[in-house]
C-alpha cells in the first residue's frame, strides 16, 4: 500500500473542497477501497472519510417515497421497516450481498460506486483497461466464466458487482449528487452508470469533486417484488445472475412489470425488452420465456460465460414465476 | 479416554486469542520481515531480474532470487513420503507455473518490504504452456506408482466381461474442480539464527517433516534445526509439506544472521501452496437387477505439475468399497503447467467416493431400489474377499446403515427418488460412505474414526 494522508469531514459542503485536491478520494465504508489500495489498484495520496457526514437517514418523502441517506449502512437500510415494506426487493438484495461484517461497514453511495471484481482488474501484472486505459483486456480471452453478456466491449467485458443497485435500477431510484460548487442534480440510475464502450475506466456520470448524498426511491409500483442471486456459493459470493423484478398480475394477467438483471453487464441491467413482453400477457411459463428471450436477445457469450445466457433466462422465469405466485414446474 | 466428550485443550487458548501462532513469536531481538515476489507468466524463464531499485529502497537488507540464494538439496522422488523432501525455492530462473516465488525481500517492516517487492523489475521469456485440463485430456499418462508405493492400477477379476454380461449398466463422468485449501493461518514461519543451529517457528502439521525438508534443501545436519509449532491455525493438508515461506524465511535468516519472518498472503496461499488436483472420474457399474455388483470400473484422470508428480489416489477406495467379482480401478495424469497437486483434506476419498457414491445412487435410481439396500447387498463378506488389506480398515458400516435407513426413511414406499418435491427443490435421496485416508492404521478403522454414513436429503 502507498503512504497516504487522511482527513475526516464533518459538514457535507466541505466534502467537495477537500477532494478536489489532486490524488484525493473519497471514503466511506473503505470495504472495497482499501482492499484495491493495499493491491495497488487504487494509489490515492489523500483520503477524505465522508463516513461520519450526517447522512445517515431513511426519511419519508411526501409522495410515498423514500430517502436514503447515502452514508447509511446496508444493514440499517435492509433492516429499516419501510424498506422491508415497501421495497422488499431492495431488503432481499442487500441481505445478498457480501456477508454481515461487511454490511455493516458498507455504505448506501459506497455501495453504488464498488469496482467491478473482475480477476484480471484485481491482477496488476496483466492487461486491464480498467486500470490503464489503452492496455487492453485480458479477460476477452482469458477466463471469463463471470463476464459480461450485455452491452460489453472489446475493451472490457467487466461486471458491476452490485446487488442493491439492480433492485435500485427495477425500482427506479434517483441518485442525489453535490458538487464542489454546492450545486445539487438528480440523476435517474440507469443514467448514472455507463457502458465501458472505449472507456470503460469512466463506470458514472460523476464529476470530479460530486458526491452522493442520497438514494430517493419514488412510491413503489404496484406488484410483487422478488431478487433473485444465482452464485458459486449460497453466501458470501458475488452473483452469476441476478434478477430483480416487480410484477403486477390482474386476474392471470400482467399489468405492469419490472425486470432488472445484475451480473450481466458494466451496470445493472434494466431490461424494458423484458417488460415490453411481460405487460397485458397473461402470467403463464410461456410469456415468461418470451420475455427472458427479449431480455437475452442481445446476449454475446464470451466463451466461459456462455452458460449465463441460459442461466439469466431461466433465473427471470423463475423469479418471475416466484413473484406472481405462479408454479411453473421447471423451466425448460 | 475413548468415548468421553473431552474438550480440545487449546480451543479456549485459539479462540480468545492466546494461541502465539508462528508468524507472532516475538525474539528479544526484533525481526526482519520478508515479502515474497511471485511470477506473473504461467511457463517461461527469467531472462533478467532488476533489484537495485529494491535494494535502495528504505530499510531493505536484502534482495534474494535465484542468482543469489545458496546451493540447495534437490527433491528426491524416490522418497515415498513427500512431505520429508527437499523444497528448492528460488533455485533457477525457471518458472513452471503463474505465482511461483522469484524474489524475497527482507526489510526491517513488512511495509517496506512490501513497497520494495513491488520495485522488483523483471522480464521474463514466457513460453507456451498447457493450462486447460479437458482440452488436454487426451495427453493423460500413467505414473510409475502412487503415494506409499501403491500400485497405480488394480485389477481383479476381468471387468471388460464382467460389465459385458450385466444386464443393468451404469456409465458415468464426475469433474471434480481445483480445491484450494485456505487455513485461518496462513503458511508462516520465523526463522532465529542460534549460532550454527536455526530455530524455526513454523506452522506445520508435521515437525519432523519439516526439520527433515529444511535441513536437505538447505544442506544443513538436522541436528541443528529446531522446530517450535505449538499451534496450528488450520491445515487441511497445506501444513504437511513446508512451502517457501519457511525455506526462505530460513536461507535469509542464515544470510543475515538475524530473525527473519516470512508469511503467504492470502494469494500466495491460492498460488503457491499446492492443491488438490481437478479431475475427471470415469465409473462403470454393471449389476444384476437385484442390486448385486458383477462389475466395477473407477478412471481417475487428473492434473499434475510435469516438475513435481503428484497422483490423487482417488481410485484407491473402489479397490475395496463394494464386492463386486471384477474390479478395475486405473489413475491417470495430465501434466499442465499449473500448481502441483497436494494433499488436501481427505485426499483421494473426498472426490473418488463423491464419484464412485454418486453413482451408486444412479444405480440405485434405475434400479428403482432404496440406496442404502442397494449398499447393504454389496457389502463385501469378508476382508480378504475385498482385499481390505490394502486399506486397513475394519468395516463397521452396517449398522450405521442400518440405523440411518430407519431414520431417513429411504426404505419407505413413497421414498422414489424425484417423486417428492420439497420447498421448489426436488428431493433426491442420496447416501455415501466416508473411510479414513489409505495408509490409516486398523485401530482407526476399528474405532469408528472416519467411518460415516451421510444420508443427504
Amino acid at each position: 500500500m502507498k503512504p497516504f494522508m487522511y482527513e475526516r469531514v464533518t459538514d457535507p459542503r466541505a466534502a467537495g473542497a477537500a477532494v478536489s485536491r489532486a490524488g484525493a478520494k473519497f471514503i466511506s465504508g473503505g470495504t472495497n477501497l482499501l482492499d484495491l489500495m493495499k493491491l495497488e489498484i487504487e494509489q490515492p495520496t489523500h483520503l477524505v472519510d465522508i463516513s461520519r457526514l450526517p447522512l445517515k437517514q431513511v426519511e419519508d418523502l411526501p409522495d410515498g417515497g423514500i430517502r436514503i441517506g447515502a452514508q447509511s449502512a446496508n444493514s440499517e437500510v435492509a433492516a429499516d421497516p419501510r424498506v422491508r415494506a415497501r421495497y422488499p426487493a431492495l431488503a432481499e438484495a442487500l441481505l445478498a450481498g457480501a456477508s454481515g461484517q461487511l454490511r455493516n461497514k458498507a455504505s448506501i453511495g459506497g455501495n453504488l460506486l464498488q469496482r467491478t471484481r473482475c480477476p484480471y482488474f484485481y491482477d496488476t501484472a496483466v492487461a486491464c483497461n480498467k486500470r490503464t486505459p489503452g492496455a487492453g483486456c485480458a479477460a476477452l480471452r482469458g477466463f471469463n466464466r463471470t463476464h459480461a453478456i450485455l452491452g460489453a466491449s472489446d475493451a472490457c467485458i467487466a461486471t458491476h458487482p452490485s446487488d442493491m443497485a439492480v433492485a435500485m435500477s427495477a425500482l427506479e431510484a434517483q441518485i442525489d449528487l453535490l458538487e464542489p460548487n454546492q450545486s445539487t442534480r438528480r440523476v435517474a440510475i440507469d443514467d448514472f452508470y455507463g457502458l465501458p464502450g472505449s472507456t470503460p475506466h469512466i463506470e458514472t456520470v460523476l464529476r470530479p469533486g460530486e458526491m452522493i448524498t442520497a438514494v430517493i426511491l419514488p412510491p413503489p409500483p404496484p406488484g410483487r417484488q422478488r431478487y433473485r442471486k444465482v452464485r458459486d456459493r449460497a453466501s458470501y459470493e458475488f452473483a452469476l445472475i441476478s434478477v430483480a423484478v416487480i410484477i403486477a398480475t390482474d386476474r392471470e394477467t400482467i399489468t405492469t412489470a419490472r425486470v432488472a438483471f445484475g451480473a450481466v453487464a458494466h451496470k445493472p441491467w434494466r431490461s424494458i425488452d423484458a417488460e415490453a413482453a411481460l405487460e397485458g400477457r397473461p402470467a403463464t411459463l410461456t410469456t415468461y420465456q418470451a420475455a427472458a428471450d427479449a431480455a437475452m436477445r442481445s446476449a454475446v457469450g464470451r466463451g466461459h460465460n456462455d452458460f449465463k445466457i441460459e442461466l439469466a433466462k431461466r433465473t427471470l422465469c423463475r423469479t418471475l414465476a416466484d413473484a406472481a405466485q405462479i408454479s411453473i414446474g421447471r423451466p425448460s | 479416554m475413548i468415548g468421553q466428550p473431552i474438550s480440545r485443550v487449546d480451543g479456549p487458548v485459539k479462540v480468545t486469542g492466546r494461541a502465539t501462532y508462528a508468524y507472532e513469536y516475538r525474539q528479544d531481538e526484533a525481526p526482519l520481515y520478508g515479502v515474497i515476489v511471485t511470477a506473473t507468466i504461467g511457463r517461461g524463464r527469467i531472462q533478467e531480474i532488476d533489484v537495485s531499485h529494491a535494494e535502495r529502497s528504505p530499510g531493505v537488507r536484502a534482495v534474494i532470487t535465484h542468482q543469489n540464494t545458496p546451493a540447495q538439496g534437490a527433491r528426491d522422488e524416490s522418497s515415498p513420503m513427500p512431505y520429508w523432501r527437499a523444497r528448492p525455492t528460488l533455485a533457477s530462473p525457471r518458472i513452471g507455473h503463474y505465482g511461483e516465488p522469484v524474489a524475497l525481500v527482507v526489510a526491517a517492516t513488512l511495509e517496506q518490504a512490501q513497497a520494495a517487492a513491488s520495485l522488483v523489475r523483471i522480464a521474463y521469456a514466457a513460453e507456451p504452456g498447457h493450462f486447460d485440463f479437458m482440452a488436454n485430456a487426451e495427453r493423460a499418462y500413467a505414473p510409475k506408482q502412487l503415494v506409499f508405493g501403491l500400485p497405480t492400477d488394480s485389477a481383479v477379476g476381468n471387468f471388460d466381461a464382467g460389465y459385458d454380461s450385466a444386464p443393468i449398466k451404469i456409465d458415468r463422468q464426475y469433474n471434480t474442480p481445483y480445491c484450494f485449501s485456505q487455513p485461518m493461518e496462513p503458511n508462516a514461519c520465523l526463522a532465529v539464527p542460534r549460532g550454527e543451529d536455526l530455530v524455526l517457528y513454523v506452522s506445520t502439521q508435521i515437525v519432523d517433516a519439516a526439520r527433515s525438508s529444511v535441513a536437505s534443501t538447505l544442506k544443513i545436519d538436522p541436528e541443528k534445526i529446531q522446530v517450535v509449532s505449538p499451534y496450528v491455525g488450520g491445515g487441511f493438508g497445506s501444513k504437511l509439506s513446508v512451502h517457501s515461506e519457511t525455506i526462505l524465511a530460513a536461507i535469509a535468516a542464515r544470510r543475515l544472521n538475524q530473525p527473519v519472518k516470512v508469511a503467504l498472503t492470502r494469494r500466495q496461499i491460492f498460488h503457491d501452496v499446492g492443491v488438490r488436483p481437478t479431475s475427471i472420474q470415469r465409473i462403470r457399474l454393471g449389476a444384476e437387477r437385484d442390486g448385486r455388483l458383477v462389475a466395477v470400473a473407477h478412471d481417475a484422470t487428473m492434473h499434475t505439475n510435469p516438475q513435481e508428480e503428484f497422483v490423487e489416489t482417488s481410485a484407491l477406495a473402489t479397490r475395496s468399497f463394494y464386492a463386486a467379482p471384477n474390479r478395475l480401478t486405473r489413475h491417470r495424469l495430465v501434466p499442465l503447467d499449473m500448481l502441483r497437486g497436494e494433499d488436501v483434506r481427505a485426499p483421494g476419498e473426498a472426490p473418488g467416493l463423491l464419484a464412485l457414491e454418486s453413482a451408486m445412487d444412479e444405480l440405485a435410481h434405475a434400479l428403482n431400489m432404496d440406496p442404502i439396500e442397494l449398499r447393504i447387498r454389496n457389502e463385501p463378506r469378508s476382508r480378504s474377499r475385498a482385499k481390505c488389506a490394502v486399506l486397513g480398515t475394519a468395516r463397521r458400516r452396517m449398522p450405521a446403515r442400518r440405523s440411518a435407513a430407519v431414520q431417513v426413511g429411504t426404505a419407505s414406499a413413497t421414498a422414489r427418488n424425484g417423486a417428492r418435491r420439497q420447498m421448489a427443490y426436488r428431493v433426491r435421496r442420496c447416501c455415501g460412505h466416508s473411510c479414513p485416508p489409505a495408509g490409516a492404521s486398523e485401530s482407526a478403522g476399528a474405532a469408528g474414526a472416519g467411518q460415516h454414513l451421510h444420508c443427504v436429503l
